[in-house]
Formats: structure tokens, sequence, C-alpha cells
């Protein structure tokens, strides 16, 4: 039982975690903390309680069982993709030749790295707002109007050397928290549903962008199609090797700075008190609203960072084009690499690589005549399969428990 | 009016929006343009009512599945395949609503039995089904990115009015709203799914099988979001694309946010959906507008539904939009 399972849905009218018929009947249906279940033969489910407690104190039995707990779905994804790719006429070793392609490839390595950052970046916004109870889904919006802002300081506004990519990531993130903030107006004020305002200011945000790359932001001088702007020379992260630019430093820097956030300051004390159980944050004098509000703007400044690294650190060619092909997907597929990294800023930041990878390995894919979205297949049965480790661990003890039956020492007979 | 419920106030203030919003459309733009509009926005809006009155009756039952979306996307797939393969819309219709059955059952077992966090799950679903249509296209016929059917015998069949065309299946919404209605409020499953959702503790130690009831909820779900999709693909779009839904189906689920699970409200709300959808649509090819959307102003009337979501999301009256337990698990003990 990892910490995924933990945060339960932040509701910000006082009924998390207890319904009043429950609580009437005399049952706390809490899910965290105190969870009573209806008693059938006087066996209390597994309390959580414990759970909340052991996460300072991280035994090295508590790793094997995270990464146990990350290796099913993993595995799940592979047989999945390995049956499209069998049943598509391929075969299985073809999934483990891509992949090796991809990461000894030198223009794959780099091009993983440089999509990693971005990924790691939209990562942490989905996994703040988990701590806090929150589904922010919000990134790939969040992303586009970071873009935005990106593309507008960075290629219209000449500034000096030193200051000018400064300005484009502070005028990022700052269009990212300002984009998520209705959302969580929306959320204080009218407890509406996250998920709902995010996939729909995804949208929004998409058309958005289409709408400045082809009219606002055209390229006047490109007449194959529309192109934003090239980003200026100055606003531009330096290249290491194209496609890696230094932008690459900001996947360690920014998931670090979140594991801090989260771990060694009061207020990350109390983003993640309020998603172990948002009742009993509350009633310690933690202010529920302003933290569900200030969740949505931190997510929404690091997403948006992902948006400015996705325009001012596309190299070669700095500029997007009207159907955004370089910045598509890395909302959802950071929800993903989140639940690989089991919502843990630094855990995230190595799964972002590796999803890189599987997102990288799209031309591995298509160069030995696979369809390619079986890199999307192998995404999405990872996420479905972290949905319920229930299945594996009750499969797992059934395993031990068929084997201890069969194998079993003598004397239990 | 101090003695009318939350809903009837909401449903009356829906009544006059929409009034509203229609008799602007009459000022603005005469008479003909506003009943083709409005066709329209029926036709536009029963891929989002249908899915949103299945997840009524499975949110009732007390789960949420966000992979409606995928649900819709695949059913498309499906229905285009098996129009193809039968020659007939019907039966194409038929196995879309199969499709949905199957992966809902896939998602309900998960929620139940499973013991898996139903947002995750839906997350996951509709990555999976995004992957799965695009295999589909390319598997099954070798176009990358969309599939148009060829005849138009396969579709499902519509009169060709001055107002633009008309079919029966425009009223799928307005029977499969009757049918929930009826079954949730006038039959004995019904009242076992409302007291599932309701209050999963106590229905269960009274002996109902609520995994089992909310299973049969989540898969009359996954009909009519199949249906949806049959519908999106077969009557509206006439083939399949990969991205055949464009977000329908969280469409459907803002309906269902908004409504707080009232079948009148969450039919008002879609309908205005449809109609923002339509006035989109047809603001595209008036004529007065072809400067604007040929430089790039298609992006901002294709943002017009999604917009209206959020802002009837943020004007109209807060009350309490969801059963309870809405999302949060219910867990038999061993």
């Amino acid at each position: 039982m990892g910490h995924q399972e933990d945060a339960g849905h932040l509701r910000l009218d006082g009924r998390n975690g207890a319904s009043r018929q429950a609580v009437a009947a005399g049952r706390g249906t809490g899910r965290i903390g105190a969870r009573c279940s209806i008693r059938r033969g006087g066996q209390l489910r597994r309390d959580r309680v414990h759970h909340s407690a052991m996460s300072a104190t991280h035994s090295r039995g508590d790793w094997l069982h995270e990464a146990s707990l990350v290796a099913a779905p993993l595995l799940l994804g592979f047989a999945a993709a390995a049956a499209v790719i069998v049943v598509n006429g391929g075969s299985i070793g073809m999934l483990f030749t891509a992949f090796y392609n991809t990461v000894t490839n030198r223009n794959g390595l780099l091009q993983t790295v440089a999509s990693g950052t971005a990924l790691a970046l939209t990562a942490q916004c989905f996994i703040i707002g988990f701590r806090c109870g929150v589904f922010n889904i919000g990134a790939e919006g969040a992303l586009f109007a970071g873009a935005i802002a990106a593309i507008q300081v960075g290629a219209f506004w000449p500034l000096p050397q030193g200051i000018h990519l400064a300005a484009v990531m502070l005028a990022a993130m700052l269009a990212g928290a300002a984009w998520l903030y209705p959302v969580a107006l929306l959320k204080t004020y009218r407890n509406v549903n996250e998920i709902v305002t995010t996939i729909m200011m995804n949208f929004i945000g998409r058309y958005l962008l289409a709408f400045f790359v082809m009219w606002v932001f055209r390229d006047t001088k490109v007449d194959t199609g529309a192109f934003s702007v090239p980003i200026r020379p100055t606003g531009r992260f330096p290249v290491i090797a194209s496609p890696l630019t230094w932008a690459c430093l900001l996947a360690v820097v920014v998931p670090v700075v979140a594991y801090v956030l989260l771990w060694h300051t009061r207020f990350g004390a109390h983003i993640r008190a309020t998603g172990y159980n948002a009742d009993a944050a509350r009633g310690a004098g933690i202010d529920v609203r302003r933290l569900g509000a200030m969740v949505f703007l931190a997510g929404g400044a690091a997403a948006g960072l992902a948006g400015c690294v996705l325009t001012a650190g596309l190299s070669p060619t700095f500029k997007v084009g009207e159907d955004l092909s370089a910045l598509r997907n890395f909302g959802l597929l950071g929800i993903s690499v989140a639940m690989i990294g089991r919502n843990h800023p630094l855990g995230a930041m190595l799964a972002s690589f590796f999803v890189a990878a599987v997102r990288t390995s799209r031309f591995q894919f298509q160069k030995m005549g696979v369809a390619p979205e079986v890199t999307e297949i192998f995404i999405g049965v990872v996420i479905f399969a972290f949905a319920f480790p229930y299945v594996f661990q009750s499969a797992a003890t059934w395993i031990k428990a068929i084997r201890r039956s069969r194998w079993g020492s003598e004397e239990h007979g | 009016m101090a003695s009318l419920s939350a809903y009837a106030k909401n449903r009356i203030i829906l009544a006059a929006v929409i009034l509203a919003l229609l008799a602007g459309l009459d000022v603005a733009l005469g008479p003909t343009p506003t009943i083709t509009i409005t066709i329209l926005g029926i036709a536009a809006m029963t891929p989002i009512g249908l899915a949103a009155i299945g997840e009524i009756v499975n949110e009732r039952g007390g789960l949420v599945n966000i992979g409606i979306e995928g649900i819709m996307v695949v059913a498309g797939l499906t229905s285009i395949m098996a129009a193809e393969a039968s020659g007939s819309p019907y039966l194409a219709m038929l196995a879309a609503m199969a499709t949905g059955a199957a992966i809902a059952f896939v998602f309900a077992l998960i929620a139940t039995y499973g013991r898996g966090s139903q947002i995750i799950a839906g997350l996951g679903l509709n990555l999976v089904a995004l992957g799965v249509v695009a295999l589909g296209l390319l598997d099954y016929w070798g176009t990358p990115g969309f599939h148009m059917l060829a005849d138009d015998s396969e579709r499902p069949p519509r009169i060709f009015t001055a107002y633009g065309p008309l079919s029966w299946l425009y009223l799928l919404t307005f029977v499969a709203a009757f049918l929930a209605w009826f079954l949730l409020s006038q039959t004995r499953f019904g009242m076992h799914v409302t007291a599932s959702g309701n209050n999963p503790f106590v229905t269960d130690a009274n002996g109902i099988d609520v995994y089992r009831v909310r299973i049969k909820a989540c898969v009359i779900g996954g009909v009519l979001a199949g249906l949806a999709g049959a519908f999106l693909a077969l009557d509206y779009l006439g083939g399949v694309t990969k991205d055949v839904s464009q977000g329908r189906g969280f469409m459907a689920l803002a309906c269902i946010v908004f409504g707080a699970l009232d079948i009148p409200l969450v039919l008002g709300i879609a309908f205005v959906f449809g109609l923002t959808e339509a006035i989109a649509l047809w603001a595209q090819n008036a004529p007065w507008a072809k400067e604007f959307v040929t430089a790039g102003g298609n992006s901002f009337l294709l943002m017009i539904p999604y917009l209206t979501v959020i802002v009837a999301l943020a004007l109209f009256p807060g009350f309490e939009r969801l059963s309870r337990m809405i999302g949060e698990n219910y867990w038999r003990s061993q």
C-alpha cells in the first residue's frame, strides 16, 4: 500500500471521510486514519494509520515493497505491449530491441533526456496536487499557457542577454499558475470537481495556443505552414547538443525543490496532512481551502515551466507548429510519470526518463514496421494497472499461500 | 419560491436560460437559422446527453467512471467496423453498445472486487482507448488518422430538410432519459442502485449485494456511453478519427457535476452545450466569419463549448452536487 492510495479526494465542504449516515450509524468512514469497516467475523480491515506514522522512517523493506508495487504494473504494461506486437505479426524481441536502440542511439538518448525534462515538470504538477488530495490533471493546459507566455516574452521582447531567459522562465511560470487559478477558485468557492474543470481548461488551452500560433505569433516569413516566430537567441536555453539544452538541469532542480517543499517545510507538511485526512487537517487549524488553491498555483507554475522548456528549449528550431506536435501529450504522460514514481518528486525524476525513453522509442518502432501506438498502449496499461494494487497484492498472497500449503514444513501438517 | 427545492429552483433557472438563449438567437439571426441551430444543437447534444445519462445511472450506484471518454472512442471504432462488416447501422450500434458494456464491466470489476482507485483506472482507460483506436485504424484499414464510411447506406437513415439533416436518433437522448428515470425511480433495481450509492455500508448489511448492483449500474452506463460513441461515429461524423469524441465524455461528466445527478438538469445543460457547439459549427460556415476563420479564428470558435462548461459551472448556484459517497471507494471487509 503505497502513498498513492493514501491521498483521498479533497472536498472543501467538510465531507471528507465522513458521510453523515455512516457517522450517525456509529461507523467512521474515513479513508485514512480510523477506518472502521463493517465488522464481519470481528476482523477490522487493514488500518492505514500506521502507514502515515511510518512515512518518516523508511526502512529497507519499505523500498522493496514500493519497488514491487511499481514492478507489477510495468510488467503488465510490457505484457500488453508485447501482445500488441505479436498480434501485429512482430516478435516479442522487437520490444527490447526498440528500447535498447533508443537509449544506445546518440540522438535517441539526447531526445530522451530533453523530453524527460518536460515530463518531470508536468509530473511535479500532478504530484503536488495529489499529495494534497487534489486530482490536478490540468498540466497540459498550464503547459500551453506557459508556452504562450514563453513565446511572447521570448520571441517578441528584446531583453538583454542574462535577463531574457530568466524573464521567459518567470513569465511561463506565472502564466501557468494564473491559468489554473480559475480552477482553484471554482474548487474553493463552488466545490466543483477539479477533474472536469482541468480537462476543459486543457482543451481551451490547446485551442488558445493554436489560435496564437496561427494568428498572433505567426511567422510571416514562413509560408510552408503556420509556425510561431522563433524564440530570440537571447531567450533560448543554451544548447548542449541538439536537441538537448541546458533546460535539462530543471529536471533535477525542480523535483528537488518540490521534495524539499513537501518534506522539509511547514507548508509541505500541511499539504501532506491535508492529503492524508483533510478533516483532521482542518481540525488542526490548517486552512484547507487556501492550501487547495495554492497547490493549483504551484502545480501550474511547474507545468508552465514545462511549456517554457518545450518552446525556449525546443532546439534546433525553437518554434511551434500549428499542430502543436512538440507539446502534445505531456500532460497525461506526466501523470503516468508521477504514478510510476509513486507520487514522489524524486521518484518522478527517475521515472520521467523511463517514460521519455518509451515515448522516444516510437521512432524505433516505426523503423521496425510496428505501429508506434504500442507505446501509448503501454503507458495506458501501466496507469490502468496502477489503479488496483490490491489485485496484485492478493495475487501475491494467494501464490504464497499455495506455495506454503504445497511445500510447507511438515510440522504444520 | 422559498418552498421550492434546490433542484426545482435550478431547473427553472436553466429552463429560463435556454429560452433566453433561443430567443437571443432568434433576434440576432432570424427564425430559420435559429431552427437550424436548434436541430443541430439537439444532434450535438445526443452523444453528450447519452453518455451523461448513462453516467447518472452509474454514479447513482456510487462509481465514478471517468473512462467514458475512452469507451466512446472505442465504441465508435467498433461501430464503424461492424457497420462495414454487416452493412447495417443498427447492428453497428448494437456492437458499440456491447463494447461499452464490456469495457464498463472490466472497470466495474476493478472498482468493486479489485478495490481499485476509480479515478486512476478511468484515466488509464482513456489512454489505452486512444492507443487502441489509433492502433485499430492502422491495423484494420491502414489509414493512420481517420476512416470515413464510404457507403452511405451503412449510416443510420436521415432525412434532409431545409433546416439540415434530421434523424430519429436525435430523440435517443430523451428516450434514454425516460428509461433511466423509470429504471431509477420505479423499479426495485433502481432503488437498490440509489441505496448502494448513498450508503453502501447499510445497504450491504441489509443483504443487497452492493458490488453486484454497482457492476450492473456501471454496465448500463457503459452501454449508453457506447451508444453515444456509435452515434458520434455513424451519424454525426460518418467515420472514426483518432480523437472522435473530442472531450465529449468529459463534457458529459461536467453535465453531471452541474446537474447533481438530476435528469432534467443534466438534459438541459447537455442541450446548452450542444447548442454552443452548434453555434460554433454554424459560425464557421457563416459568410461573415470567413476571414476570421481562415486566419485561425477557427480555434477560437472551437473553444466555445468548453468555455461554456466552465462558465456554467461557475455561475449556477452550488448545492450538493454529487452523492456523498461519490468517488470514495467502498470495500467490503473480509
